[in-house]
């Protein structure tokens, strides 16, 4: 018999284990799988959660929006295995505060690929963000008002008949736990209802609380059907958000046909589907050192964990030409951070843009009036110029562009397709 | 007669002494914490039990601790243990043992949970699926309302953020990018950006958000008014009043000013 050929696999930042190639994956997976075993009390509470919500709503205690066929739903399968819906279009924008306010290409670039796609969807003034960066960064809200606000943002997509995708992974997160709390405690149910009540809404609830990662993963055929530029030769890393599949674990998704199931599937199965290089990194679970007060008030610890933990395993192990990830926080962090490392001599830097930027680049949007790399710090030029993308000629068309928009002129606006629902009007409740 | 180094060291010992649970166990022999063990002895023993009453009434409270062995999962994906005094694993013993002894939870309450990154990576990893970074959440949430001065501390220098949250819901708003002095260490490239803001802002090609300056996206009025009125009937404002104070007031008037009474 032949010796079988070796492996190396890195479990930390200086220890590896040494085991046949044909058993790579497989390790992998069991590694996973414990993980998920490990992670099962929560696991099954959360499917016992979603047992409850149906109970809850054949009582008629709680309106449940459904994934229903007019929303195009997609099948995936989460960390448990369980079926989930992922709608595709008739979506309900749930903007994200801290992308909205000063990384705009984020959301710019979705819209754009939905435009081009033809998928309705709404983009609407009667949204707050979660407020949850009141809660994990400074404990200025509670749970009752947290689930009121969730709720009162899921009974406005249910009005207007649309549903609702969650940009950010905090509001995806938190609205998870929201969730969780509303269904499994009568206590945060009733007070909840009767502020609702006084407002002139109720609890109405998503069957699935769905992350935009999770459609661009479900649509990423499409997207790279259109796809205009050649990425063959752009190797790109992947910073997975922490809120989006450690914070209640059971509900993102996962594929086994993305990376074995091993690890959360958006963002890298989008990376595939348009044929750019998926690279690894051994730091890739830690978080991105956003911290929620820490990247605003202490500066020095969120800048040293990013470029230490992420920017630099990154670039020293990969030498990515990009690092993609799909969360505000993530995004900001790890662009930022890089600044004063470089100015302090360190040579590793890699442009970090959103999955949708990324996505909208391949399909030919242009870099700065749809992407809106010029708000990123990172030296995005050489991905630019890697893509075939002119940048000193698109830069040139900005420049005048804002020009003519310092003049007066009017930006040309995406928009949705025609939308095919209608809003619910006089609406019930049985609650 | 007794020198005062006998007396010195006698009252070292009487005071560790004091620090033995009923099983023998030194607490603080556990890393960190050490330092904030004197506050807590100087606290106000009525508020040290209300604050451990408060954590275990909180509806959260059994869905995010069950029990803990020790094993130092969390702590080993736990991003500030790798740069501070901080550790998810002293959070969750420290909760288990806070039935005996309370005071264990104040003295993390000042200043050692503002550490946290709430990124959860502690959660997932944990065995007996206790989910550090949730009591954690809920301690702030306690120090905040009781007015702790860990939480003045660590909220006074984002005051705006929490101001423009709980009025408008959303935050880290363009109008906060129109001089460097805020983020001074993103490089000349923002001052660039600075320089340029509201036009930048105005070429943004989505409707919502084209020429918004002091919010992330236009929110309807009448939208702020409701997400004011949650925050008042679920006891928001009461809550964070005695930390911070002219916040609170602030939000009263702009909920004033809308309506909402």
């Amino acid at each position: 018999m032949m010796p079988s050929e070796n492996s190396f696999v890195q479990l930390g930042e200086n220890e590896q284990v040494e085991i046949p190639k044909e058993d790579v994956k497989l390790f992998e997976k069991l590694s996973t799988d414990r993980r998920a075993k490990l992670a099962m009390g929560t696991t099954e509470d959360y499917l016992r959660m979603l047992e409850k919500m149906k109970e809850l709503e054949k009582k008629g205690e709680i309106i449940v929006h459904h994934v229903e066929e007019d929303y195009k739903p997609q099948v995936v399968k989460t960390l448990s295995n369980r079926e989930k819906k992922i709608p595709t279009e008739e979506l309900w924008q749930h903007k994200s505060c801290g992308q909205c306010g000063h990384i705009p290409g984020y959301i710019s670039a979705l819209y754009w690929i939905m435009s081009e796609l033809s998928i309705p969807f709404v983009d609407d003034t009667n949204q707050t963000s979660c407020t949850a960066w009141n809660y994990y960064g400074s404990g200025t809200s509670n749970s009752v008002a947290l689930s009121a606000v969730f709720l009162r943002n899921m009974h406005v997509a249910w009005e207007k008949n649309a549903y609702p995708l969650i940009h950010c992974g905090t509001s995806y997160g938190d609205y998870k736990e929201c969730r969780f709390l509303v269904v499994m405690s009568e206590d945060i149910r009733l007070k909840v209802r009767s502020i609702l009540n006084k407002i002139g809404r109720d609890i109405v609830i998503p069957e699935e609380l769905v992350h935009y990662s999770e459609w661009l993963h479900v649509v990423r055929e499409r997207i790279a059907e259109r796809r205009k530029l050649d990425l063959s030769q752009v190797k790109a890393a992947v910073h997975p958000a922490c809120h989006t599949y450690k914070l209640m674990a059971e509900d993102y998704t996962y594929d086994e046909k993305i990376l074995d199931g091993a690890r959360p599937a958006p963002t890298s199965s989008i990376i595939l589907a348009l044929g750019a290089k998926l690279v690894d990194y051994s730091t890739w679970y830690d978080c991105c050192g956003f911290g929620f007060r820490h990247i605003l008030t202490e500066r020095e610890i969120s800048r040293s964990f990013a470029y230490f933990r992420k920017i630099r395993p990154v670039v020293k192990e990969t030498g990515a030409d990009v690092l993609l990830t799909h969360d505000t926080g993530c995004v900001t962090t790890l662009d930022k951070s890089q600044i004063v490392a470089l100015a302090h001599g360190y040579k590793e830097t890699v442009p970090v843009i959103s999955d949708s930027q990324f996505a909208a680049l391949a399909m030919g949007a242009h870099p700065f009036k749809v992407c809106q790399l010029q708000w990123h710090l990172a030296d995005w030029k050489p991905l630019l110029s890697k893509i075939g993308i002119d940048w000193q000629n698109a830069e040139k068309e900005y420049k005048e562009y804002i020009e003519a928009i310092k003049k007066g002129m009017k930006p040309s606006f995406i928009r949705s397709a025609p939308r095919k629902l209608q809003p619910r009007v006089n609406v019930s409740f049985a609650g | 007669m007794e020198s005062a180094f006998s007396m010195s060291i006698s009252k070292k010992v009487s005071r560790m002494l004091q620090r033995l649970n009923k099983d023998g166990w030194h607490y603080g022999g556990l890393p960190g914490l050490q330092w904030e063990a004197e506050n807590a002895r100087n606290a106000d023993r009525e508020l040290i039990q209300e604050i451990a009453k408060e954590l275990r009434e909180d509806v959260r409270f059994e869905e995010f601790y069950h029990a803990c062995i020790n094993c130092g999962n969390c702590t080993s994906k736990c991003p500030p243990f790798r740069l501070v005094d901080f550790e998810p694993r002293i959070v969750v013993q420290k909760v288990m043992h806070s039935k005996d002894e309370p005071e264990l939870l104040y003295q993390m309450m000042d200043q050692y949970i503002w550490s946290c990154f709430q990124c959860y990576s502690c959660w997932e990893v944990c065995p007996a699926h206790n989910n550090p970074g949730g009591l954690v959440a809920i301690l702030k949430e306690i120090a905040v309302k009781h007015g702790l001065n860990s939480a003045k501390k660590a909220l006074e220098p984002y005051s705006k953020i929490v101001y423009k949250i709980m009025t408008t819901g959303t935050q880290i708003t363009p109008d906060m990018h129109t001089t460097i002095a805020l983020f001074k260490d993103w490089g000349p490239h923002k001052a660039e950006l600075a320089k340029n803001i509201r036009a930048e802002r105005a070429a943004v090609p989505v409707e919502t958000m084209a020429g918004v300056m002091d919010k992330s996206w236009r929110v309807d009025e009448e939208t702020m008014k409701e997400l004011m009125f949650i925050e008042k009937e679920a006891g928001v404002f009461d809550a964070v009043e005695k930390t911070l104070k002219d916040v609170t007031d602030m939000v009263r008037d702009t909920a004033k000013e809308a309506g909402v009474e």
